[in-house]
This record gives structure tokens, sequence and C-alpha cells, in this order.
């Protein structure tokens, strides 16, 4: 009986410690694949930075820091050298060195499924000086160049060597501060402290991600302590949280606005044979009949901010000049009128149902609002892996869409949203609507290649208030905001890019 | 012969043949009639008598077209229609109407009277509605329907104003022939005698040809002109009515008259079958198939198969002892 | 083909429980009806809703309370109403008519036609109703017209097994027979003989499955897979108010679901009495 007590005590103290060690997070969505290279998206780039590092990386206020590299500098407008920290290695004990970065270099532009092809185009070839130092050569003059190297996680070029990209999609082995120990798809990630991680050892020693996709499971596990962290808080959850755990906000990088199809006579979801859309002032109407501050006041719970640009005020093109319209029903009226849509018309709205923050009620609410500037709008809402094939083939006239920026510069937005659709140059990827605008077009291709910040910002901004000013390419609705919860046990503060990097966090 | 043309209806060597499953890949013959030979008088009533399962229904259902045979011939208006459903029978099918046993399930219970009587003129006249309802009240009169009964649903009579309705639909198109199968024995005592007058008063009337199937000797007795016995799908002895009751030769019709104990108990009686075992209509014997029954019995009457031998002068019968 | 006699209907309106269960339906039918009458707002007209008005507690201003984009509950649940009764119907008469003409020709004319329809019923039959309804709905997509044709699916092969027993026993019956001798066509004894005989225990079960359709309809609709929430079922208003249940407005799915309850109760109430008061008849 004594026995039978003392490994009960044994046991619970075991299972103490060990849940002490153990961070569990509750994530709203899981990571794609483990290979760094397969898919841009947030909720995998958010695992991989706790298992994989850049040469240069952001901190939590989108400040770049030295990563593996120790130091970069451009010698010259179209060349830079890298310098790379010495005695790092990867998870398996493999010495990181110059040859490394080549090889990962080489694969994300060259491998056909690469998902990061377009962020490093410009960047033309690259080349290993000594273990430690690696040369790289742009297109062109490219001061995005330390921005865009964040991109790129580092893979271990032996690791990778005999494997298969099936393979690589489910095993990891980087040089991060975790390494993966297992990976039940659909419900977990483990993930074990690297004891031997070159900025210093991991605080957690174990790090579970738990895929929680639903919100009231999500909100229920941690409200019973089942995991030590959320994120994506259900806004209308906030209250019940607020009470018994920790809450915090963090003003968020992802623009959620409304892309309207610019370039054909006759779109194919709109009533009538002339798309009202091709008219600016139609356009400028629909902008001034939301009523974005109830949208963020009712639907949000507050938890959004108002856009009235592209990007938020932390990234670098951000315009102070610009102010978002105030919500004014009349003038849309007669706007309208104007244009000759004194009756209306009708069109469809597409929208996801899984991606954003209440993105179906959102789009409900537009529809409610420009209602009653008689433009009848029918909502139709579907699961993001039907509605981004649908949308991205232009097979659209309105669509409600978001844009996370992800290095910090106006760039991203307007090289794949606002330039004209071009496919050979890498522009317009996303520019779903296919406003086109020669002299933004130009503003845009300039600044991509102007070394002089001072400048760069000018013509940047110049771009965003044609296109946005002028020609009302898009309508801006607001940022969202990221909503994590987390109990006492931790310390935590978030990030600007919305990743859970856990060497970040403390025990308490 | 003046004999053969007042012959209505002349059924030569009919077999019906079911079969019956025994297993699921493997079933049986199961022989129900067995080449009947029968001519029917015109303006006469024949009555089938028998114990149940010796065919009788089959026969009247072979004739009216619901069972089709498998061998033999149906002479009716000179046509053969013993392979023939009614629907291929075309008019012909109108000269021949059945009146079942039981009127309590052959009135459709969701019709009323008027839609009853209406359907056979639907299906065999090009009377308009006017003329239709004409013929029904005509009807009616001469079955003795009241005309208020018309709009009423069956379940709302008794079962002698049933089967009063059930002769009416029968009689509705002037036919030649009438099968009646058991038209009384599911009725009260009281009102069969009514039932079976209105139906010899029709028949005066109307010129009909009865074949009247029926196991109850007092209503044959009462009504019939010509009587067959039928045995396991065969007729043992056929003759006139004052032939047969007077002088039964089978020993088959005797056993059924002596069972018949007097008139207050016309029925035949359970008592028939405890004589001796039927044999069954799958494995037919090959003498003949009541010698199991039979008083008279010797070794050749299971040796071979008796023939319905004509004695001459309407009689006929099928025993090699007599 | 006169189904309800005087005596059915006064021995019908004998119980009380079957009294109270026609009166709530003709209501609910009412509401179904005529929602405009009696709702204080029209649920589809987006110029009536107003996100000021979003989650308002019930018994103030909007009676049953209101939900994330204004929509007012009680309006709400009246045109839903019109939508899951219209499912509910649509979808029982659809049925009825398929699995009677099912029933009546396997019943009927037996044989191949009869292996190969009872084949296919009894295949269907062995998949819940539920993932069958499912598979159809996530293979075509969300709508009402589609989601009547998938619960036609899921619910003939009730009629057609029903009609077909009760073919098997009326085609022998002596009124079918004689209407055969007479020389009637397959098709006339079918459908006008035997097909009013057996009306009765179809209109039994049809009450019952109606109960059974609109429930079907609200699980589809409540697990994404029925009617949008722009067109609101009482089972897709359940599953909108689902998602902010736990959130503490209760009112979006605790009202919608206390009416599909009481549909449904009603429903039964009707089915039961009717089975009660037509079963002798049958035996008869």
């Amino acid at each position: 009986m004594k026995k039978l007590l003392l490994v009960l005590v044994v046991f619970l103290l075991l299972v103490g410690s060990s849940f002490a060690a153990t961070l569990n997070l509750g994530m709203a969505s899981e990571a794609v694949s483990l290979d760094p290279y397969y898919h841009n998206e947030t909720a995998t780039s958010s695992v991989l930075s706790n298992i994989f590092d850049t040469l240069i990386r952001f901190d939590a206020d989108y400040n770049l820091v030295p990563g593996l590299a120790t130091s970069w500098k451009a010698l010259n407008d179209t060349t830079w050298e890298v310098k790379l920290r010495k005695g790092v290695t990867f998870h398996n004990g493999n010495p990181f060195n110059a040859d490394d970065v080549i090889f990962s270099f080489d694969r994300v532009k060259n491998w056909e499924r690469s998902g990061f092809k377009g962020k490093v185009t410009s960047i033309e070839s690259f080349e290993k000086k000594d273990d430690y130092t690696v040369i790289f050569h742009t297109r062109g003059p490219y001061p995005l160049f330390p921005r865009k190297v964040t991109y790129v996680r580092i893979l271990d070029k032996e690791f990778c060597a005999d494997k298969s990209p099936e393979l690589l999609g489910t095993s990891a082995m980087g040089t991060g501060p975790y390494s993966v120990v297992k990976w039940i798809k659909g419900a977990s990630l483990t993930l074990a402290s690297n004891q031997s991680y070159w900025a210093g050892v991991p605080e957690f020693e174990k790090v579970i991600f738990k895929t929680l996709s639903n919100d009231s499971t999500r909100v229920a596990a941690i409200l019973s302590s089942e995991v030590d962290l959320i994120n994506r808080v259900p806004v209308k959850d906030i209250n019940r949280i607020k009470g018994s755990k920790n809450f915090i906000m963090k003003p968020g990088l992802r623009l959620i606005y409304l892309q309207m199809d610019h370039q054909r006579e006759d779109s194919p979801y709109v009533t009538g044979k002339i798309n009202p859309f091709a008219d600016l002032r139609v356009r400028r109407a629909v902008n001034y009949a939301i009523n974005e501050n109830n949208i963020i006041k009712y639907l949000m719970n507050g938890f959004a901010k108002p856009a009235g640009q592209f990007q938020p005020n932390v990234v670098f093109g951000f315009d102070d000049n610009i102010k978002k319209v105030s919500y004014d029903p009349a003038k849309a009226k007669q706007l309208l009128t104007e244009a000759g849509y004194s009756d209306g018309f009708e069109v469809v709205l597409d929208a996801p149902n899984n991606r954003y923050i209440n993105d179906e009620q959102i789009a409900q609410a537009i529809a409610s609002d420009l209602a009653k500037v008689k433009i009848k709008v029918k909502v139709n809402a579907m699961p993001k892996s039907a509605y981004f094939p649908k949308v991205n083939s232009s097979d659209s006239s309105f669509n409600m869409l978001g844009w996370s920026n992800s290095d910090g510069d106006a760039s991203s937005f307007l090289d794949a949203c606002v330039h004209s659709y071009d496919p050979d140059k890498g522009y317009g990827r996303y520019n779903g609507g296919r406003y086109s605008n020669a002299e933004v077009d130009r503003l845009i291709e300039e600044s991509d290649i102007m070394i002089d910040q001072e400048k760069r910002l000018i013509l940047m901004k110049k771009a965003q208030k044609i296109a946005l000013l002028d020609d009302q390419n898009i309508i801006p609705l607001h940022y969202q905001v990221d909503l994590y919860a987390y109990n006492n046990k931790i310390t935590f503060k978030p990030r600007i890019d919305s990743h859970l990097y856990v060497f970040d966090m403390n025990k308490k | 012969m003046s004999q053969s043309q007042s012959n209505i209806l002349k059924i030569e060597n009919i077999e019906k043949i079911f079969q019956i499953k025994v297993s699921s890949f493997k079933s049986k013959n199961l022989y129900a009639l067995n080449k009947v030979t029968l001519e029917v008088e015109r303006g006469k009533t024949i009555a089938v008598v028998g114990e149940s399962g010796c065919g009788k229904t089959t026969l009247g259902k072979v004739i009216s077209g619901l069972y089709q045979a498998e061998n033999g011939t149906i002479k009716f208006h000179d046509q053969d229609i013993a392979h023939k459903k009614p629907l291929q029978r075309g008019f012909l099918q109108k000269d021949i109407q059945m009146i079942f046993q039981d009127p309590y399930s052959s009135l459709n219970p969701r019709k009323k009277v008027r839609d009853i009587l209406e359907q056979p003129l639907k299906i065999h006249t090009k009377l308009d509605k006017a003329e239709r309802m004409a013929a029904i009240e005509k009807t009616c009169l001469d079955v003795g329907i009241d005309l208020s009964y018309l709009s009423r649903y069956p379940h709302q009579f008794s079962g002698g104003q049933r089967q009063r309705i059930a002769i009416a639909r029968a009689i509705i198109l002037n036919p030649e022939l009438v099968i009646a199968d058991e038209p009384i024995s599911a009725l009260d005592v009281s009102i069969q005698a009514q039932v079976l007058n209105l139906m010899m008063d029709l028949q005066e009337k109307l010129n009909l040809t009865y074949l009247f199937i029926t196991h109850d000797i007092s209503v044959v007795k009462h009504l019939s002109d010509y009587v067959a016995v039928m045995y396991l799908g065969e007729i043992v002895e056929y003759g006139t009515k004052e032939e047969i009751f007077s002088n039964p030769q089978h020993p088959y019709t005797k056993m059924l008259f002596a069972a018949v104990p007097d008139i207050d108990n016309p029925m035949i009686s359970e008592k028939v079958l405890e004589t001796g075992e039927i044999p069954s209509p799958i494995d037919l014997p090959v003498g003949c198939y009541f010698a199991g029954r039979c008083p008279l019995k010797d070794s050749d009457c299971e040796k071979e198969h008796p023939l319905l031998v004509d004695k001459g002068d309407r009689y006929k019968v099928r025993c090699i002892k007599v | 083909m006169k189904i309800f006699e005087n005596e059915i209907v006064s021995e019908f309106f004998e119980d009380k429980l079957a009294v109270a269960g026609v009166f709530l339906f003709i209501a609910f039918i009412f509401c179904a009806l005529f929602p405009a009458l009696l709702s204080p707002q029209n649920p589809y007209d987006l110029e009536q809703l107003f996100l000021e008005n979003s989650f308002k507690a019930p018994f103030g201003e909007f009676l049953l309370g209101s939900d994330e984009q204004g929509r007012d509950i009680l309006s709400a649940i009246m045109y839903g109403l019109r939508i899951s009764l219209y499912v509910g119907v649509a979808s029982t008469i659809l049925s009825v008519l398929i699995g009677l003409i099912a029933g009546l020709v396997s019943g009927y004319f037996g044989g191949i036609v009869d292996t190969i329809i009872m084949r296919i019923a009894d295949i269907q039959l062995s998949f819940p109703a539920i993932l069958v309804a499912l598979i159809i709905m996530a293979l075509w997509g969300q709508g009402v017209t589609k989601i009547v044709i998938a619960i036609t699916i899921v619910n003939w092969v009730y009629y057609a097994r029903t009609a077909r027993g009760v073919v098997l026993s009326e085609k022998e019956k002596d009124y079918a027979q004689s209407a055969k001798a007479l020389g009637m066509n397959s098709i006339g004894i079918m459908f006008k003989e035997i097909l009013p005989n057996i009306m009765a225990p179809i209109i039994v079960i049809a009450t019952v499955r109606i109960a059974n359709a609109i429930i079907l309809e609200a699980t589809l609709s409540f697990l994404g897979l029925g009617v949008p929430i722009t067109e609101p079922s009482l089972g897709s208003l359940i599953a909108n108010g689902y998602q902010v249940l736990f959130s503490g407005y209760w009112w979006g799915s605790v009202f919608p679901g206390i009416v599909l309850m009481s549909l449904v109760i009603s429903i039964n109430l009707i089915g039961d009495r009717l089975r009660d008061v037509m079963n002798p008849r049958l035996k008869r």
C-alpha cells in the first residue's frame, strides 16, 4: 500500500513537472506542410518560425534583426554580402554553413512547387565566397533585399539530399529553437526544445500546437486550461474569457477589403449588360455607403481598426495624409444617381466563410448597408477552398478579400494587388478585379528598383494615392486585430506578424 | 345437330398448371385442371360441383380470363379464348361476366355504387354519360337496388344488397355467359334464396347462361340444368340434373350426395374428407385419382387412368367400374 | 377517392390532444402562409436590417430578440416556418408520388421490376437517411429545391415499401380481379382500383414523415448543407444562433428550437390520431 502511494506521488510529481515544462497552444488552423517553401500562409509560417531560422528576421515589431546572418551590406547597387553565424548546428548535429544557404536559395527559386518564387524573383544569383560568407546578385537595384530574405528559411543540405518532396513535407530539419517530435495531421504538432540553440536554451522543453479549428472548442480549451494560449479568440467570446484569463490584442497587418470587377463590360454576376463597377462614381458610392464603424462596433465587438488605405501605419509606405472617408449614404445615393443607378442594380458578393474573422457576417452587413442605397447584394459565402480558386480566376464581379502584409513594406500589396495583371513580369498576381492604370504601374515599377528609401516612399505614396483616391480601385474596410487569450503560467507578447514564436515566451 | 349450335361455350382438354416453388431454384408443377372438356348450352345453367381444391374455381377463372390455360381450347363465338387475357379478348369479354363469392371484397370499398356499375360501361361501351346513367338505372330496377343507393359506398350495405350490386355489375353489359363462383355461400341463409331467385328471374329475362360453381348440393338441385362433378382437376361425371341426382354412377358423386344428410344441412360436410386421403395435385397417381378413397377400388383402378366415357344422352362418367 | 368520411372526422376530434395538435398546426400554417401580415420585419429585406439592432435581448424592443445582423428572431421564425413547412410538405408530396408509383408498379407487376425497385430501396435503407442526404447535399450544394429533392430521394423508399406491401394483398382481392376480368388495363387497375385502397396507410405514414422531413431539413441546415442563412429555415436559424449560443446570446437558437419542436409535436399528434382512427377501417 505504501509502495502504491509512493508510486502515485512520484507519478503526480512527474506529471506536474512535465506539465510545467510543456506549453500547449490552441491554434485556429494548422500548418499546411512542414516544407518551408511549399505555401506562403500565416498559420504555416507561424509554426515553422519555431523550427527554422532565416538569415535575417523580424523582431516582434517588424524591425530587421540578425538571424543566421550576423551582418549584411550592399557592396554596390546590385550586390549584397551576407556574413553567416559560426558554430550553429541543425537539430541532427550537422553544422550550418554557406552550402546550406546556397542550397536553400536554390531550392526556393527553382523547386517547381515553391510557393515563394515570387518573393525572390529579383534575387538573380548567389555564390559562396567562403564557408561563412555568401554574395547575392540582384536584378537591378533592389532595396527590398533584406526584407525578402526573411522569407527564406534555411534547410540542411545533407538532410534534404536523399528526401523526396513528400517526405520533406512531413519532416523538418532546421536550426531553430525547437525540433519536430511528432506531427499528427489535423490534431497536433509536438516540438522539443533545441538544447544547443545558438541564441540560448529555450524555456519550454516541449511545445504542442493543438489544432482547434472550431471556435467554441478553442475557447473551451483555454477556459478549462487544456491549453495555455489560444489565438483568434472569437470576438463574441471575449467577455467570457476576460474574467478568468489574460486577454491581449495586437493590431494586425491584415487588410480586409472589397474588390470590384474593373475590366469587363459585361460582368458575370451583375444584372444588366453594363458593368456598373466600371464607373468610378459607383465604386466611390459603395465606399460611402458602407458603415464600417458599425461593422467594427457590432460585428467585431470593437476589435478591428478602420482601414483607409492599403496598409496599417507600421508598414513602410503608410500615408498619413489619406483619411478614411466617413459613412455618407446620402452622398452615395447622389453618386449613384449621377451614374444613372438611382434605382440601383443587383450584384453577387462573393465571400469566404471560414477565412477571416466574421467574414460571412461582414459580407451580410455590407449587403444590408448597400441595400439602403438600392444596390441589391446577394451574398455568396463559401469555404475558402472553393472561394479562392473562384476569385483568383476572376469568376466574380464583387468580392471580399484579405491581404496580410508579411514583409513590412507597402510594395507587397502594390506589386500583387494594385499593379496591372502581368504574369510575365510577376506583377498583379492577386489583382482579380483587373484594375489597370499605366501611371500607377510606372510608379510601382520605379519604386521597386529605387535604392533611396526617401524617394521610394514618395513613389509608393503617389501610386497609392492615384489608385485609391483617384480611381477607387478597391474599398478598404478594416485591419484585423489579432486576439489572444492565455493563462497565468506564461508571459506573452504578441508579434505584429501574428507568428507564435515560442522562444520569446516565458514561464511565470 | 342442334345441340352444337346451341352450345355457347366449348371447352376442350383444358389444362392449367401452376408452378410451385419448392426452393429458390426449383419449382414443381401443380396440375389444377387436367384435360377438362365441357360444353355449355345457351340459356341453361350448368353447375360445377366438387370439394374445395377440386379445380372448379380455377375452371371459372380460366373461362373468365383471370388465368390462361397451358393447353386446350375454349371456343366462344368460334374463337379460342383459352390463352388470352381479358384485355386481349376485346369485345368477346363483354359477354363473359363473373360474380364472385364474397361481396365484401368483390366491390371496391373506395368507390360508390354508381362508379362500380359505371365501370363496365366505360370499358366496353361508347355510351355517353347520360346513356350510362340510364343503363345503370335500368339495371338497378332489374336487380332491385334502390336508386338512392347509387351514391353510397359498399360498406353501407348488407351482404345481400352487396351481392345484388355485384350481380348488377355482371349483367349491366347484357352478357351471354355469367360465371357465378359460389355467389351465395357467403350470405345469410335467409338471404340466399332471395339472391338465387333473383338470378333465376334474370336468366329468364335476359336469356343468360350460368356456369354455377358451388359445393352446395341443394343449390344445384334448385337451379341447375346440367351438373358437372369435378375431382382433382378433372370431370368425373356429367349429366342432366335429373340423371345425376336420380342415378349417380360415379362413386365420388355418390359419396358427395351421401354426405348431405338432410335438407337443413345441405353443405358437403367435413365427413367426406375423413374417408381417405386426396392425392397431391403435384404428384398425381398413375391410375384413377379417386382410387385411394374409393369403396369399389380394385387393382385395375391403379393401373390405368380411366377415361371420361360418353354414355350417350348427355351423360358421361369416368370410372371403369360403371 | 374520398378518404375522410364524416365518422372518421368526428372520431378524430374525440381526442383532445389531437385537437390541440390540429390547432397548433393550423396556427403554424397561418404564420407560414402570411408572415408578412404578422411579422414585425421582413428578414429577407436587407433595407430593414440595421446593425445598431445587433443582439438585442428578447422581451424588449424585439419580442424574441435579434441576431447579429439586427434581424428580428420572431420574424425570422415566421419566415423560417415557411421554408421548413414548404420543404416538409413539398418533399413529402414528391416522395409520396414517387413512392406510390414505385410501390404500385413493384407490387402489381412483381418479378424483375419488383426485385430491382426493392433492391434499390433495401440498399438505400441500409444507409442512415442523414448520411444519404448529406452526400447528396455535399454533391449539389445549398438551395431549397435541392434540399427538397434530397429529402425526396431519402423518403420515397418508405412509401414505396408500404405501398408495395398493401398492393400485394389488395391486388389479389376480388374487386381487383373483377376489374381485371372486365378487361381493365393494368394502369387502370393500379391507379383507379388499388390506389384509393392504399391511401389510408400512406396518409398516416406521410403525416409522420412530414415531421421527419422537417427535422431532416433542419439537421442539414444546421450542418450548413441546407438552405442559406439569407433564406432562413428553422434549422439554419438554430445553426446561426448556435455559433454564438455560448457567448450569451441564447435566444437565437432557443426560440427557433422551441418552434421546431412544437411543429414536430403538433404533426405527430395529428399523425398518431390519424393512425388510430384509420386503422380499424383497414382491418375490416
